[in-house]
């Protein structure tokens, strides 16, 4: 299920646009694609760049800490890719005129993409919901903005309806993107547990060789003769053969595709959660991080013994352990830790 | 054989001129009001430009011209090439950054605090000022020196004559708004010199902070005969991937990364603007300002020499000073690379060492030296890779020379048998410029920054690599050398148990900030006279 991979969910949903436009009062009206349009301009985002204003407004998607990245993405039409080529000799033969134009793919509406990267709950219980109750408690009225230009969300009043209608308008995320295994997945020399497979593969191998030289003999033997009680022996073995060696690979092909099954079995299944990897985690240890530029600077050339000290002001200014302080969701910098030194 | 027009090519792009016995230099800036005028102008102008033929025979090509006693280049903005009348086609097929000018791509640049085109020189105000004259047409003129160290007359001849040619005109002018007044009516920039105790003066390769300038220029295919391109790709060409050799390794670039209408790195030929032939055998420059705080550099240098000899354990304030500032830059003063001397005592060891070739260099010795000899100065000079310094103990990751060019350490990783790809062979930059010194005692360099695109290539660098750190992994740090100081003012010097630190420079204040400039078109022989002429075609 690649909608959750290494305690992440990937969430991908398509949501339709509404098309009948909403009535205006002077003449005009208003289509929910510029409405909806209007209202994604006018989400703040996060200050993820230095030249982000100090003080303004941040994304609403900053107010909860499950969300590492939130993505909104109007799409009117699937990209053009050009006519389906063919064979030109083909094409002559099936009689296809090249110039008559063809059907090309359209969306009969725009859609909402709404894509989001969120943690997992620990204990096992639905992401989704969980992330719809976040969401809802702490946006809204964003939210209700948002998907009020959707189809199918007029009565949405509550967090599980909200869940519920994204997961009406979810569709499987096929390919997630996780670097929280940059050093890859620990999995020692673990290998794939064929048991007695291998064995039988073997019994199974030597009787087919076993068959195919007494096929061999035995169209010796009746071509040029000779051989006596051991041609006869050979003989009984490639008419047994004929009737065991088929049932042979038949069930070799079944233990074959047991296998496969198996592998791609284990291909499937989420990787673990990385540790360190959810939000708030990720926010300490960048936290952390900066801090300690500032302490390494600041401790350059003190001896041993005023580097201790150091360090223990460090630690107990920076709380390594603690969940705070650390660095807001939605801010690129961390808040000073220590004063200047 | 690959054979380029060098007739064609205007000459700055290949020669650094101040190493070619022409230590002065007078940059002049035209506006055009008057379509007719400027053309007329520009034919003026135009049997004077010098080109890139050959003055000696180890340069490429078969004939050699007589060197000039002065040089003359040509090269014009968007707005000045706009004035010129050329068709709205060729004009809007030009590259989006030469077409916004330099003044408009500032925050790319990281032109901003004391950078800022706000704070520029008048001349270069036309980005944020519309009542400006912007300007046109840059005309450089490079002269030899007196045995007193002063311009020969001809510099003063030719500019008198430059004058003349756009009073004349009626539509042109000489644009004034340079130096310390900002009332100069041109910018002027000299080698530093020194001189002797029997008053002979010595034209010195050095820029204002004190160190040798100008050793690594990019070497492209045609720029040098078959046989002398070999060597000089040693240090200045690219390197291949595969086990290291140095006589094996190098081979120059193509020449289509620094001339237009030429395989470029890319295996394509660039594609600039219609008609082909106007952009054919020309390139674009960014001539920038730039002015060098010399005593604010001393004075941090002096600081953070106390506080490394405290963390290295040094006692010697020379040598502490010496250092510091090396693993800033990443060559010594000298010029020798920390990758050939990587600690004071190496560095005085490589001196003594190569004496001889040092020697001849400065004239203060008459043994000769074999070509041989020298051959093997320049490659330990500046044919080294990064692969021998994958913890960057010798040179610091964030050092400004590995900014300016990595050599073999990205794409993605260092490691001891990649070589250069193409992330950074296709960002190398032909340097030109000499320094300068204003009346109110301000110092720095007119830089002029060569390449095929200054988008791919000048605001790359100036942008991902000067002012900003993560491909060196340096996060926010910039250049400690050259780079603005909005985000990081340190500069990590990374240590091991056997040289000690690590060691953090902070507190870096800005060294050099922007006092003007713009992005000029160079173009060839050929298109000086489409333009001159007023035949630009497009269709």
């Amino acid at each position: 299920m690649p909608n959750l991979d290494g305690g992440h969910y990937f969430l991908t949903v398509l949501a339709p646009i509404r098309v009948v436009p909403l009535e205006g009062d002077v003449g005009r009206s208003y289509a929910h694609r510029q409405q909806l349009a209007q209202k994604l301009a006018l989400i703040a985002t996060g200050r993820q760049t230095a030249a982000s204003p100090e003080g303004a407004w941040s994304s609403p998607f900053a107010r909860n800490t499950l969300n590492h990245f939130a993505r909104f993405v109007i799409i009117d039409a699937p990209a053009f890719n050009g006519r389906t080529p063919g064979d030109t000799l083909v094409n002559l033969v099936r009689k296809i005129n090249p110039l008559a134009g063809q059907s090309v793919d359209r969306l009969g509406t725009a859609f909402l993409l709404f894509a989001a990267d969120i943690d997992a709950p620990t204990d096992g219980s639905d992401p989704l919901e969980a992330y719809a109750a976040a969401l809802w408690a702490t946006m809204r009225r964003d939210l209700e903005e948002v998907f009020s230009h959707c189809v199918g969300f007029d009565a949405i009043t509550s967090a599980p309806a909200f869940c519920t209608y994204l997961r009406r308008c979810q569709v499987e995320t096929t390919m997630p993107f996780n670097d929280y295994w940059p050093d890859g997945l620990p999995v020692g020399d673990a290998q794939l547990p064929l048991g007695a497979l291998k064995p039988a593969a073997i019994v199974a191998g030597a009787a087919l060789v076993l068959w195919l030289v007494a096929l061999l003999l035995n169209g010796i033997f009746t071509v040029f003769g000779g051989g006596g009680g051991f041609a006869h022996a050979v003989a009984v073995v490639s008419g047994w053969g004929a009737l065991v060696v088929p049932l042979l690979i038949l069930t070799a092909l079944i233990a074959a595709f047991g296998v496969y099954r198996k592998v791609t079995g284990l291909a499937s299944a989420p990787l673990p959660t990385a540790p360190g990897s959810d939000l708030p985690a990720v926010l300490k240890s960048l936290f952390i991080q900066q801090s300690f530029t500032g302490f390494a600077i600041g401790a350059q050339g003190l001896n041993d013994a005023a580097l201790h000290a150091r360090f223990g002001a460090f630690l107990n200014a920076v709380q390594p352990a603690e969940p705070a302080p650390t660095q807001g969701p939605g801010e690129i910098r961390a808040p000073r830790a220590e004063a200047s030194p | 054989m690959m054979q380029l027009d060098l007739s064609d090519i205007q000459g700055n792009i290949h020669r650094p001129y101040g190493r070619f016995g022409f230590p002065h230099s007078r940059h002049l800036f035209f506006h055009i009001a008057d379509e007719d005028a400027g053309r007329a102008f520009v034919q003026g102008i135009r049997p004077r430009v010098t080109t890139a033929e050959p003055w000696t025979k180890s340069e490429a090509g078969g004939t050699i011209v007589k060197k000039p006693p002065i040089t003359l280049n040509i090269g014009f903005t968007y707005p000045g090439l706009k004035a010129l009348g050329l068709p709205t086609r060729t004009l809007r097929l030009l590259p989006d950054e030469f077409i916004d000018g330099m003044g408009c791509r500032s925050q790319i640049l990281g032109d901003i605090g004391a950078s800022a085109p706000q704070g520029w020189e008048p001349v270069w105000r036309s980005a944020v000022n519309s009542t400006v004259s912007a300007v046109h047409v840059w005309v450089s003129l490079n002269v030899g020196a007196n045995p007193d160290g002063s311009p020969l007359p001809i510099l003063a001849e030719w500019t008198a004559w430059l004058e003349g040619l756009a009073t004349s005109s009626k539509g042109v002018t000489l644009l004034a708004g340079h130096g310390a007044e900002g009332t100069d009516r041109w910018q002027d920039s000299s080698a530093i010199m020194a001189t002797a105790p029997d008053g002979t003066v010595k034209v010195l390769p050095l820029e204002p902070f004190g160190f040798m300038d100008g050793i690594s220029d990019p070497v492209f295919r045609g720029k040098y005969q078959p046989k002398a391109e070999a060597q000089q790709a040693i240090g200045g060409g690219k390197i291949a991937e595969g086990p290291y050799n140095i006589h094996g390794s190098w081979s120059a670039l193509e020449a289509g990364e620094f001339i237009l209408g030429q395989v470029d790195e890319g295996q394509e030929l660039p594609v600039v603007t219609q008609p082909h032939d106007f952009a054919r055998n020309g390139t674009f420059m960014a001539w920038r300002k730039l002015r060098q705080d010399v005593p604010a550099f001393k004075a941090e240098m002096q600081r953070q020499s106390g506080l490394w000899a405290g963390v290295m354990g040094v006692t010697d304030p020379v040598e502490a000073y010496a250092t510091i500032s090396a693993k800033l830059v990443g060559r010594w003063s000298t010029g020798i690379p920390l990758l050939a001397a990587p600690t004071w005592a190496d560095h005085q060891r490589v001196l003594a060492e190569w004496s001889d070739c040092i020697a001849a260099l400065e004239r203060t010795s008459d043994k000769k030296v074999t070509p041989e000899r020298f051959a093997a100065f320049y490659e330990m000079l500046d044919g080294f890779r990064f692969g021998d310094d994958l913890d960057g103990t010798k040179c610091p990751f964030g050092a400004h020379i590995r900014r300016a060019n990595p050599r073999d350490m990205l794409d993605p990783v260092l490691s001891a048998t990649r070589g250069a790809t193409t992330l950074t062979n296709r960002r190398r930059i032909l340097r030109r410029g000499l320094p300068y010194a204003d009346p109110n005692g301000e110092q720095g360099v007119v830089m002029m920054m060569i390449c095929a695109s200054l988008f791919r290539q000048f605001e790359f660098v100036q942008q991902q690599w000067m002012n900003y750190g993560l491909d060196f992994e340096a996060g926010n740090d910039t250049c400690p050398l050259i780079g603005n100081r909005a985000q990081s003012d340190k500069h990590v010097i990374p240590g091991s148990p056997e040289t000690g630190g690590p060691f953090i420079a902070a507190g870096l204040p800005e060294f050099v900030t922007t006092r003007g400039g713009d992005y000029f078109f160079i173009p060839s022989l050929n298109a000086i006279r489409m333009i001159a002429m007023g035949t630009v075609d497009p269709t």
